[in-house]
């Protein structure tokens, strides 16, 4: 199965670290894996597809999830929250615009539905019409809190029958760089 | 689900293209194709169609205020949004002021641009939707049926004739012969056919009744006129007023008419503020009105004003061929209403009613065919299902009889098996054809 998850933080080691926290609140089908430390981008703003590239493919059974505090955007739009290939088993996301102005518990719930909406999209889901499932799309951070952290039934169907065709764990569970 | 809404994104620059392109195929309701200048994106519109456009200015080969105005000329259902960047949002007002929807400056919030292009995907399936209505209004309105042969022919002309201009109509013609039909055909013709059609009766109506009625009135006008109420003429604005019996009006309202055709304004029964109308005037009546002009009955003055273009429909007695038209689109419609199937009429069903002088025009032509659709229990109209058929309505014994022997011999092969089954001999049968005037089969 291709459901266990690898986070890299792409901060300073300075700034918070959310990795940790995230791999023990992740719900199934997700399974805790490791936190890994990368260097952090130098520019503030980052083109969301270029971070994404520079993470790692991940082995059979595994996906990974860059964690940024740098913002990021694609061409023709200011900011996105994260990115993602559809199936590609790699998503980013960034927590720069999910910071509430009060109340820190609010950030670590937006994390936690924004990163099962790109490791969604990592599976292979696409974007969920209903509002309260974490595969639709947020445009806003408010919005995000209007979402609930985790899948709707049928996102969740779905989600595991992409990861049944996945292949399987490879017993790799070290990621070489 | 409705169909998914076609978005073309016009960019020269393919990473913009292509993210964006991502970003709107993600939502699931567009369908989304890119182009790379104005040219292409023409093109495309021409072979495909598209709902939304999201279009740069800058592009080589065709910018896009020159596509803008190509689309607005080949495909004006297609709705256009602008992007800009920040320096050249003079140039994308100059597109909306030559037909975008709306512009965009880039780089775009995503909040934004997604309500941006989800407002002009919804106003152009309101488009479709009012579209679609339109044309099934277009459908189910009554038709004037017509064989358009002889004096019909003429009317059909002159229809085409008076339809696009804004000229005031006068149709007479006998009750019946369908001069409301005339109108609404007028109307299909003009450039008012999309606007409001207002019909008044103005025989069915009182003096008063009908003073407030065409021209409204204030609150406290009257007793009972607790609140302001627009009147038909006010209503007709940018539309069309269709005013029938024409020469039913009292003549204190044909002078109040007369202002409002002159000064194009109408002021409400009890009130004294001018109200602007903008109305094409339709008049239709039975009645002579150069008679009723002679006779100090009808103002001459009104009557200039709405003669302007005459159209005399003929009585169906003169318009023969359009009968079993006529009869055949009445029975359909009944049998529509009561869910029947009839295959049509007799062949002497439809002697009887090209020999009958219709006095009573379309109009008789309708009742008599709805009763025969009542009165048939098989899939064919006969002649006796008619009014003036004989037999159905003769309750004599003769008539019994003769109705009788028609449907008897109609069933059977000949003479001797009708007279077995009416257990009559052969010879009293013949005789009693010969008296009732019925042919053998």
């Amino acid at each position: 199965m291709f459901t266990r998850v690898r986070i890299f933080e792409l901060t300073a080691p300075a700034s918070p670290q959310h990795g940790p926290r995230l791999l023990e609140l992740l719900p199934a089908p997700w399974q805790a894996g490791e936190v890994v430390s990368l260097p952090a981008p130098d520019d503030n703003r980052v083109e969301a597809s270029l971070l994404l590239d520079s993470l790692p493919l991940p082995p059979a059974g595994w996906v990974h999830l860059g964690l940024c505090a740098v913002d990021l955007f694609v061409p023709a739009l200011t900011y996105v929250f994260g990115a993602s290939r559809l199936q590609e088993g790699r998503g980013l996301l960034s927590w720069n615009r999910l910071r509430p102005r009060n109340g820190a518990g609010r950030l670590e719930r937006r994390l936690l539905t924004e990163a099962l909406h790109e490791l969604g999209h990592a599976a292979g889901l696409t974007h969920c019409s209903i509002h309260a499932c974490s595969m639709h799309r947020a445009l806003w951070p408010e919005s995000i809190d209007l979402k609930q952290p985790s899948y709707c039934p049928s996102c969740e169907e779905t989600l595991t029958l992409l990861l049944r065709e996945r292949p399987a764990d490879s017993g790799d569970s070290r990621w070489a760089p | 689900m409705p169909p998914p809404i076609r978005l073309l994104i016009v960019d020269d620059d393919p990473h913009l293209c292509r993210s964006l392109s991502a970003w709107f195929a993600d939502e699931g309701c567009y369908d989304v194709t890119v182009a790379a200048d104005g040219q292409e994106a023409l093109e495309r519109v021409q072979a495909d169609g598209a709902d939304v456009l999201l279009v740069d200015i800058k592009m080589p080969r065709m910018d896009g205020l020159e596509l803008q105005r190509q689309l607005s000329k080949s495909s004006p259902g297609t709705t256009v949004i602008i992007m800009t960047a920040f320096g050249a949002v003079d140039t994308a007002v100059q597109a909306m002021k030559e037909g975008a929807y709306d512009y965009i400056v880039k780089p775009f919030e995503p909040e934004g641009m997604s309500r941006l292009v989800r407002k002009a995907a919804e106003r152009q399936g309101f488009l479709r939707e009012n579209r679609q209505l339109k044309g099934r209004l277009e459908a189910e309105s009554p038709e004037l049926i017509t064989a358009g042969e002889g004096l019909m022919a003429e009317v059909l002309e002159q229809i085409e004739q008076v339809g696009p201009t804004r000229a005031n109509v006068l149709i007479t013609g006998e009750s019946g012969t369908g001069k409301e039909l005339v109108a609404r055909k007028i109307l299909a013709a003009s450039e008012r056919k999309f606007g409001p059609l207002v019909v008044v009766n103005c025989g069915a109506l009182a003096e008063g009744v009908l003073e407030s009625e065409l021209f409204g009135h204030e609150r406290g006008a009257f007793t009972g006129a607790n609140q302001q109420r627009k009147g038909r003429l006010e209503l007709a604005h940018r539309g069309t007023l269709f005013l029938d019996e024409i020469g039913d009006v009292p003549p204190k309202v044909q002078v109040d008419l007369l202002r409002v055709l002159e000064e194009r304004v109408l002021c409400r029964v009890g009130g004294n503020q001018p109200v602007p109308v903008d109305f094409r005037l339709i008049c239709a009546t039975h009645q002579d009105l150069e008679q009723m002009v002679e006779e100090d009955r009808f103002r001459k003055d009104l009557f200039f004003r709405i003669n302007v273009f005459r159209i005399q429909v003929p009585p169906l007695q003169d318009r023969p061929g359009d009968i079993p038209l006529l009869a055949g689109h009445f029975l359909q419609y009944f049998g529509r209403q009561t869910s029947r199937k009839f295959t049509g009429f007799s062949d002497e069903a439809l002697a009887l009613l090209a020999a009958h002088p219709w006095p009573g025009n379309v109009r008789e032509l309708q009742n008599a065919v709805e009763r025969a659709v009542v009165l048939c229990a098989g899939g064919q109209i006969e002649a006796t299902h008619l009014p003036f058929g004989r037999s159905t309505q003769d309750h004599t014994l003769a008539g019994i009889e003769e109705a009788q022997i028609r449907r008897v011999l109609a069933g059977c092969q000949n003479v001797s098996q009708s007279a077995k089954i009416l257990g009559i001999d052969r010879t009293t049968l013949y005789t009693k054809m010969k008296r009732y005037g019925l042919q053998r089969k």
